[in-house]
């Protein structure tokens, strides 16, 4: 932590330097395309493309950096935080080169060029803030600029009333937040976490009660956030609402950076104890993983049923930080947070990779419907390829960066003890099956209707999906790649 | 050599992906990569079959690379996935047999005309996954390559099958899908409870491997298995693990429904490929895992597992008997023959082993062969429907008389591989079932009533006259009967050629099994 209370130039540098890359770029991006006439706005996401890689290449220079030279009295700078946020440009780079291939259908004015980069901020911050103040500010950065970009779409009434849905349930899930954080202000005095996390090693059973309720409610907005069952209602109506590149934001950037800030806070905080709740978390793990597959099975609108495995994908991701519980060893930490990471990294090019199939298919042929896909072998073989091997990443077959991300899932929750919670992730992945091979026979076995012509799709969008095959196959192939870097992380310090 | 099983896995897929970059309209030149696709891996696991060491115990022809590691898999145990492949004595025969059926079903895929492309992709990464499934020396890459097969089996049938081939992918899909999720439960569970064995044991065994203890690499899994031993409680509930995915995988009553459905539904390079080596797989792993890796648990449900072996003899038999669809009747037909192979491998011993092998190499070339010679035939007539057939014989002298000489192989007629397999496997069981393998006897006769009865309704009788101006084989179709019965003859006539690599495995095997 540096030294002095005053806040210098290079502190602030150092400890939240790709935040300020990004958030510097979206003020002038935000100034520049205001000033753009409306014809010519065609570059400003470029500009923000050109930002987020300025911010991942600072982000780079901070792995294994020494915590104490370079992080703030509210910000750690730690590898943990560092790899989260190289997931999250990553997946942002994306999400914007899909919004740019997606142009032509005027669903999203040129804002999201910076509002994207402002709810990236936010993301950001969640998962290295140490302060509940600050951890704070960047969840509603995130959520305040994912609220508008749902409803960005100003021809769509779907998309207006998946935002003002997203606001109210977003609200109130940030609302139990703050005020499960109050409390922990109270017992302790301080909004930092270290103190937070000090005081509570002596006074937990003082405070017990305030404690658990603290607790419960941050982990209810949590669950809110990266749409856990059973606060997950929400999900299925934003996605469908909101422009398929925000809808895959919102799938990855902001799961992710929550899922970050859970791992972060719940571990530095509540960990001590973790052996009185991880229950609480591993049938959150449950419920997610049946309610999102199960749910899948009955969608005929792809949007949904994506937003349903991505519901599924949810309880995969909180198997690992459930299975914990009977053993918080250091080597058991280290194992589940790559596990997570991995799969994160996995779960950002399958999904992005989806949500850019669907958008080209859904738009040529008007349609959200699994027919959309009918015979797509037959119009453009090489889309269909593309969609088929997403799905079966996201089904977990292997060769397929999701297998190897749920390998690792598995042997975290058997490493642990936690044999059922595996089992659970194989019997609800059984079910994923279903619906998966759904789309796929689909795109294979039947005969296109109506017009037979090739599906247009254009350069830009073709890029994320080449970008997005690449991801996911080369994690599949050569996952040991990833894992050896992931073994050589110094997570927390 | 060491690398040759791994390079019968590579060829296929090299050949799957060019055919993905020839144009959908040059078919000769797809057609002539698909071929090479077969033909090379072949050539490679025959000079692997000639090379072999049977004097030599252990698996051969070791090849591994290092997919993935983790170093705190379980118990403090790092654990290494490899993308490995080895053979012996029992999964050397296996990998010839993929080799040649698929050479077959190559030529044998000539005569598609439709989406030709996509046959030879899903074909080359079906025949891909076939020989890696035999050739894997690690659970991982075991249940990789099975999943490989799954996949390309999926699209085989539901793009190229018959009217209701969208039906017949589907229940594929789901029966299959199934057994491959118990399996893999099974595999898991073999790996923890070895490695848990192994903990404790290498206190005083030495394993030269130490601190990989946790391993999915079947060479030291069966190494193991020679020095510790798993309790008795947890190998009886493991091998009810194995045997349930295996009694799904090989069709065996009551999970029989979905093979005469796939078979039914199959084109015919696709059907010999299933017949001809995707349903050996369930067998070989319950060789493999069950009897070579849990030989208490195989012997605490010893006479169960004999008794289910009966029951899929006897109720293939009788229902091929009901069939009137040639497909349907090869596919009960090959239930009944699978069935054998299972009681075999309930008399845990050295001559049921030998024999069960012998069986699926047998079977194997059979079925692929009855499907290669139906399928030409309905080719010509439009028909698989018995009672729709007759007099054949007279218009195509070449394809009957082929099509006899492979249901009297699967008959067993002496002098061909059918009944070199069922002598040394019923004698065999017979030491270990007297009564049981009496009862399993009648359904070798049954086989000689439904094929033989089957037989005369095809090629004998009044000529109908439609089918009088029938071409018979044609040059390509030469290569398939002349390769297929010259080698169901051979293993007949000369049982030492499959004998002598498939002995030594087995007789250590059984030696250990106490058989």
């Amino acid at each position: 932590m540096s030294a002095s209370g005053f806040l210098t130039w290079t502190g602030a540098w150092n400890g939240l330097g790709p935040e300020m890359v990004l958030a510097g770029a979206a003020f002038v991006i935000m100034i520049v395309e205001f000033l753009t006439p409306a014809g010519k706005k065609a570059f400003v996401p470029w500009l923000s493309l050109i930002a987020v890689l300025g911010s991942l290449a600072v982000v780079l220079t901070r792995f294994g950096v020494s915590l104490t030279a370079y992080s703030l009295q509210v910000n750690a700078v730690d590898d943990f935080g560092s790899i989260i946020k190289v997931v999250l440009l990553i997946a942002t780079f994306l999400v914007i080169l899909l919004a740019i291939g997606t142009r032509k259908q005027k669903q999203l004015p040129y804002e999201y060029s910076f509002l994207v980069l402002f709810a990236t901020v936010g993301a950001m911050i969640l998962s290295s803030a140490m302060d509940l103040i600050l951890l704070y500010v960047g969840l509603e950065l995130l959520s305040i600029a994912s609220y508008v970009l749902v409803a960005l779409n100003r021809r769509s009434a779907r998309s207006a009333e998946g935002g003002l849905k997203y606001l109210i349930i977003g609200s109130i899930a940030s609302a139990c937040i703050l005020y499960g954080l109050s409390f922990l202000y109270g017992i302790s005095g301080s909004t930092s976490i270290g103190a937070i996390a000090g005081t509570l090693q002596t006074q937990w059973d003082t405070y017990s009660g305030l404690v658990y309720l603290s607790l419960a409610l941050v982990l209810g907005g949590i669950a809110v956030k990266i749409s856990a069952a059973p606060f997950h209602l929400w999900t299925a109506d934003v996605y469908e609402g909101a422009p398929t590149p925000v809808t895959a934001y919102l799938a990855v950037v902001s799961k992710a950076a929550v899922l970050a800030f859970f791992l972060r806070v719940f571990i530095e905080i509540f960990g001590p104890k973790m052996g009185s709740w991880d229950v609480l978390i591993a049938w959150l793990a449950v419920i997610t993983m049946v309610v999102g597959n199960v749910g899948a099975l009955t969608q005929r609108n792809i949007k949904r049923m994506l937003a349903y495995s991505s519901i599924g994908q949810a309880g995969y991701l909180l198997i690992p930080l459930a299975s914990l519980g009977a053993n918080a060893a250091t080597p058991a930490v280290e194992q589940m947070l790559s596990s997570t990471v991995f799969y994160l990294f996995a779960y950002a090019f399958m999904t992005i990779g989806a949500f850019a199939v669907y958008h080209i298919v859904s738009t040529a042929r008007s349609s959200e419907d699994v027919d959309a896909f009918l015979g797509l072998y037959r119009r453009s073989p090489w889309l269909a390829g593309a969609m088929t091997v997403f799905l079966l990443s996201l089904a977990g077959m292997p060769v397929m960066a999701g297998f190897f991300g749920k390998f690792m899932i598995f042997l975290t929750a058997f490493n642990n003890g936690q044999y059922w919670l595996g089992v659970i992730l194989f019997a609800t992945s059984a079910i994923a099956f279903y619906y998966y091979f759904g789309i796929i026979k689909a795109m294979f076995t039947r005969e296109p209707m109506g017009d037979q012509d090739r599906v247009p799709s254009e350069g830009v969008t073709n890029a994320v999906i080449v970008l997005c095959i690449a991801g996911t196959l080369f994690l599949g192939v050569l996952p040991n790649t990833l894992m050896s870097w992931l073994g050589t992380l110094n997570w927390f310090g | 050599m060491a690398d040759v099983l791994f390079l019968t896995v590579l060829v296929p897929i090299i050949a799957a992906l060019l055919v993905l970059f020839i144009s959908p309209s040059a078919k000769s030149v797809i057609r002539g990569v698909g071929l090479l696709g077969a033909l090379i891996p072949l050539i490679f696991a025959l000079l692997a079959y000639i090379d072999y060491q049977t004097v030599q115990s252990g698996l051969q022809y070791p090849f591994a690379l290092t997919w993935l590691q983790v170093p705190n898999a379980w118990l403090n145990m790092p654990l290494t996935v490899q993308f490995g492949f080895a053979a012996d004595g029992i999964s050397m025969p296996l990998i010839l047999l993929v080799g040649v059926v698929s050479l077959m079903a190559a030529i044998r895929s000539f005569r598609v005309e439709n989406r030709v492309k996509s046959h030879y992709f899903w074909q080359m990464l079906l025949v891909s996954g076939l020989y890696g499934v035999f050739g894997a020396n690690d659970l991982f890459t075991l249940f990789f390559f099975l999943e490989v097969t799954l996949v390309a089996c999926y699209f085989l049938i539901g793009i190229f099958g018959n009217e209701r081939r969208h039906y017949a992918a589907t229940k594929f899909l789901i029966y299959r899908g199934v057994a491959s999720v118990v399996l893999l439960a099974g595999f898991i569970g073999l790996a923890y409870q070895y490695a848990a064995t192994a903990l404790p044991a290498s206190a005083t065994v030495y394993f030269s491997y130490a601190p990989h203890l946790f391993t999915l690499s079947i060479s030291r899994l069966l190494s193991e298995a020679t020095q510790i031993v798993v309790p008795q409680s947890i190998q009886g509930p493991l091998f009810l693990v194995f045997l349930l995915a295996v009694l799904i995988e090989e069709a065996f009553v009551p999970f029989h429904t979905w093979l005469p459905d796939t078979h039914e539904q199959s084109d015919t390079s696709t059907n010999m490929l299933i017949g001809g080596a995707l349903m050996k797989i369930g067998l070989y792993i319950l060789i493999r895992f069950a009897v070579e890796m849990l030989p208490q648990g195989l012997a605490q449900y010893q006479t169960l597992v004999g008794v289910l072996g009966v029951i899929s003899i006897l109720y293939g038999a009788f229902a091929a008997i009901a069939q009137k669809d040639w497909r349907r009747l090869i596919a009960f037909s090959s239930i009944s023959h699978m069935g054998l192979v299972l009681l075999a491998i309930a008399a845990m011993n050295e001559i049921g082993l030998q024999g069960a092998v012998f069986m699926l190499v047998s079977s194997g070339l059979l079925t692929a062969l009855m499907f290669f010679t139906v399928g030409a035939q309905a080719e010509r007539t439009k028909t698989y429907s018995l009672p729709m057939l007759g007099g054949l014989s007279k218009s195509l002298p070449v394809l009957s008389g082929v099509m006899l000489v492979a249901a009297l192989g699967l008959v067993g007629l002496p002098g061909m591989s059918g009944f070199i397999s069922e002598f040394t496997l019923f004698v065999g069981s017979f030491s270990a079932f007297p009564w049981l393998s009496a009862i399993a006897t009648l359904g070798m006769i049954f086989a000689a009533l439904y094929l033989l009865y089957a037989m005369q309704r095809t090629t004998f009788g009044p000529q109908r006259t439609e089918y009088d101006t029938l071409v018979d084989a044609r040059a390509t179709e030469w290569v398939p009967l002349v390769v297929l019965v010259a080698l169901v003859v051979w293993i007949g006539v000369y049982p030492s050629v499959l004998g002598d690599v498939v002995h030594g495995t087995v007789q250590a095997i059984a030696s250990r099994i106490g058989g």
